[in-house]
C-alpha cells in the first residue's frame, strides 16, 4: 500500500465501480413511507355511458352509447362505508358542525378523468381528460350527439379542428397539441368496453396514507340533460383576463371526497362493494403490490 | 472638542435609555379581569332587536382587561340556547374609527383627523356548541378544537368553531381588525334547545387604559335573512348597530358624528 492510501492504489475503474456501488445502495434505501399508490380498474356500467338522444331531423329517439359520456369518476379511502347515511352507500362521517354535514375525513383519494378547460367558455366544466382523442371527436360529440355545438367567445359554432387549436395555442401560448390535457390521443383514452359491455379503465390513487382496514369507494359523477357536472365549480381553476375577456376555467370542487353527498345526485353510480385494505402495514401493502376491481354498480335515483 | 462630543454622546444615550415604552405593555385592572364569563344570554328577538332602546337594554355591555396571567388569551365568554332557526351574533369593540393615516397597508396621506390612536381595542368573534369549547368559562379561555375518531381509531383533529367570517379575498377563517365590529350567523337548526358558547376572544387592549370596552348581543334571524341584513334594518354601518359601547371622553359625540355621517366636521384633508 503506498503511504498515500488504499484509494489511490486503486485503478481507475476500480475506482469508479466502487462509486458505482455505492451510489447503487443508495437507490435501495427503504423509507417505510406511510403513504402508499393503490392500483386497479374501476368499471362503470354501460348504462352510465349510454342516452337516450332525440334526432332533431328525423324525430327518432335513438339510444346511444358512447364513453365521452362518463364523467369524472372519482375514488376515495375511508374508514368505513355505511348504508344508513344516505340513499346510497356513502362513507363514514365526523361529528355535524353548524348546518354542514360531517366530514368523512378521507386518507386519500384519485380520479380517473379530471375537469379541463378547452379553450372556449362554451365548454366550462363541461370536458373531462382522457375522453376525447382530438379536436374531430370533441368537436363531432358536442354537435353530433349532444347537439350543444362549441362555440367561441364571439358566439360562432367552432367547425374547424384548425381553428379550435389556433385559439388554444393563442390562449395557452402553447405549441404542441400534447400540451392540452383534454386531448388524450387514441391510445389516451382512459375508458374501453370490455366484455360484457360495460366500461373499464385503470386507475391509480397516488400516495394514499394507509390504514389497516380502510375502504376504497368512489362514485361517476353522471352529467345532466344541459351536460353539466355537479363536481364542477365555474368559479374555481385558472384566472384569465386577457383584453375583455376575464374568466375562470373551472375545476372540480375542493372538499369532494370530505363531502360526497353535497355532489352526488340523480344519475350518478356508486360503488356498492368498497374494497377493504387489510394488509398490516404500508410495508405489507407494498410488498404485496395488490391490485384491485371497483364496480360503480349502484345508480343514484332519489 | 472630542472629549465635549464624546460627553454629550454619553449623556444623549443614557436620555434614550429614558424611554422605556412600557406604556405599550398592558397591566391588569383589577375593576376589569381578563377572564371573564357573563353566564346565559336570550337572544334578542326580532322587534327587540328593531326598538333601539330595547336592543341597548337587553345587549351586554361590558369591559375587558388583560389576563393577569401572562401568556395566556383573555376573553369573554357566555352562553346561549339553540333557538331551532338562525341567529346573529355580534361583537363591536371599542372604538369608533380607525384613522386613516396610520394604516399600515393603504395609508391616506395627509389626513388629518382627531383620534387618539392608543383607545383601539380588538375582540374575535368565535361561536360554537359549548359542548365543543375546551375552555373553562371564567377561569381560561379556550377554543372549539376537539378530535375525533373515527372507526379505525385514527384521531383528527377538528374545527367545531362555527362562526365563520371571509376576508376581504374571501377567505373563510378571516377576522376584523382592532376597533371593528364581528358578526356571523349560526344555524341552530339541528340542536334546538342545546348550549352554544360565544367567545370574545381578547386580542388587544388600547394602551390607554389596558380595557377594552364592547357591546355584544345575539339576535333571531327571519328565515332567508342574513346577519348583514339584519344589521343593516337598523344600522347602515355595523358599528353604529349597537351604540356607545366605549366609555371614554367624547366617545359617545364622536360615535354619533360617525353615524350621523358627520365625522368629517372633526377631520380636515390636507391640500
Amino acid at each position: 500500500m503506498s503511504p498515500r492510501g488504499v484509494l489511490f492504489d486503486m485503478t481507475s475503474a476500480t475506482r469508479a465501480a466502487l462509486l458505482l456501488a455505492v451510489v447503487a445502495q443508495a437507490c435501495t434505501y427503504d423509507e417505510h413511507l406511510p403513504q402508499v399508490d393503490i392500483k386497479g380498474t374501476v368499471i362503470v356500467p354501460r348504462a352510465a355511458a349510454t342516452r337516450v338522444i332525440l334526432d332533431d331531423r328525423t324525430g327518432v329517439e335513438a339510444e346511444v352509447v358512447d364513453a365521452r359520456f362518463i364523467g369524472p369518476v372519482y375514488l376515495g379511502a375511508y374508514s368505513d362505508i355505511r348504508f344508513d347515511l344516505e340513499n346510497y352507500p356513502h362513507p363514514a362521517t365526523g361529528p355535524i358542525i353548524g348546518g354542514e354535514l360531517g366530514n368523512t375525513y378521507p386518507y386519500g383519494g384519485g380520479t380517473v378523468g379530471v375537469f379541463d378547460f378547452a379553450c372556449y367558455t362554451s365548454t366550462l366544466c363541461k370536458v373531462v381528460t382522457g375522453r376525447y382523442a382530438d379536436f374531430s371527436s370533441m368537436l363531432d360529440f358536442f354537435s353530433n350527439t349532444l347537439d350543444q355545438p362549441i362555440v367561441d367567445e364571439q358566439g360562432a359554432e367552432v367547425q374547424s379542428p384548425d381553428y379550435f387549436r389556433t385559439s388554444c395555442f393563442d390562449l395557452f401560448e402553447y405549441t404542441e397539441d400534447a400540451e392540452l390535457l383534454f386531448l388524450a390521443g387514441e391510445d389516451g383514452l382512459d375508458f374501453k368496453e370490455n366484455a360484457d359491455g360495460d366500461f373499464e379503465a385503470e386507475f391509480t390513487m397516488w400516495r394514499v396514507n394507509y390504514h389497516p382496514g380502510m375502504k376504497v369507494w368512489g362514485w361517476m359523477d353522471a352529467p345532466d340533460g344541459n351536460f353539466d357536472f355537479t363536481t364542477c365549480d365555474p368559479t374555481n381553476g385558472q384566472q384569465f383576463n386577457q383584453y375583455s375577456a376575464s374568466f375562470t376555467t373551472g375545476s372540480s370542487h375542493i372538499d369532494l371526497l370530505n363531502f360526497p353527498s353535497n355532489y352526488i345526485d340523480i344519475g350518478d353510480f356508486v360503488v356498492s362493494e368498497p374494497f377493504e385494505l387489510t394488509y398490516e402495514d404500508a410495508d405489507a401493502f407494498r410488498a404485496a403490490a395488490p391490485t384491485f376491481t371497483l364496480v360503480y354498480d349502484f345508480p343514484v335515483e332519489k | 472638542m472630542s472629549r465635549l462630543l464624546l460627553a454629550v454622546g454619553f449623556v444623549s444615550a443614557f436620555v434614550a435609555c429614558d424611554r422605556d415604552n412600557e406604556q405599550y405593555f398592558p397591566q391588569p385592572v383589577a375593576e376589569y379581569p381578563g377572564v371573564v364569563d357573563l353566564g346565559d344570554f336570550v337572544p334578542l328577538t326580532t322587534s327587540d332587536w328593531a326598538d333601539p332602546s330595547l336592543r341597548v337594554e337587553k345587549s351586554i355591555y361590558d369591559g375587558l382587561g388583560k389576563n393577569a396571567v401572562p401568556g395566556q388569551w383573555g376573553g369573554a365568554t357566555f352562553t346561549f340556547q339553540g333557538t331551532g332557526g338562525t341567529v346573529c351574533v355580534l361583537v363591536d369593540p371599542e372604538a369608533v374609527f380607525w384613522v386613516q393615516s396610520v394604516d399600515a397597508r393603504s395609508p391616506t396621506d395627509g389626513y388629518l383627523c382627531e383620534d387618539d390612536n392608543y383607545d383601539d381595542g380588538d375582540l374575535d368573534l368565535e361561536v360554537g356548541l359549548s359542548a365543543y369549547y375546551n375552555g373553562t368559562p371564567g377561569v381560561s379561555i379556550g377554543n372549539f378544537e376537539q378530535v375525533y375518531e373515527d372507526s379505525l381509531g385514527n384521531e383528527v383533529v377538528f374545527e367545531a368553531n362555527e362562526c365563520q367570517m371571509n376576508g376581504q379575498r374571501g377567505q373563510a377563517g378571516a377576522h376584523a381588525g382592532r376597533a371593528t365590529p364581528e358578526f356571523c350567523e349560526i344555524d341552530t337548526s339541528l340542536h334546538p334547545g342545546r348550549d352554544y358558547t360565544v367567545l370574545l376572544r381578547l386580542w388587544s387592549v388600547p394602551a390607554d387604559d389596558y380595557v377594552v370596552h364592547y357591546a355584544a348581543t345575539v339576535v333571531e334571524i327571519e328565515a332567508g335573512e342574513s346577519c348583514a341584513d339584519v344589521i343593516a334594518a337598523v344600522s347602515a354601518d355595523p358599528e353604529c348597530a349597537l351604540p356607545n359601547e366605549g366609555t371614554g371622553d367624547g366617545f359617545a359625540a364622536v360615535e354619533e358624528l360617525y353615524c350621523a355621517g358627520e365625522l368629517d366636521s372633526l377631520c380636515t384633508e390636507a391640500e
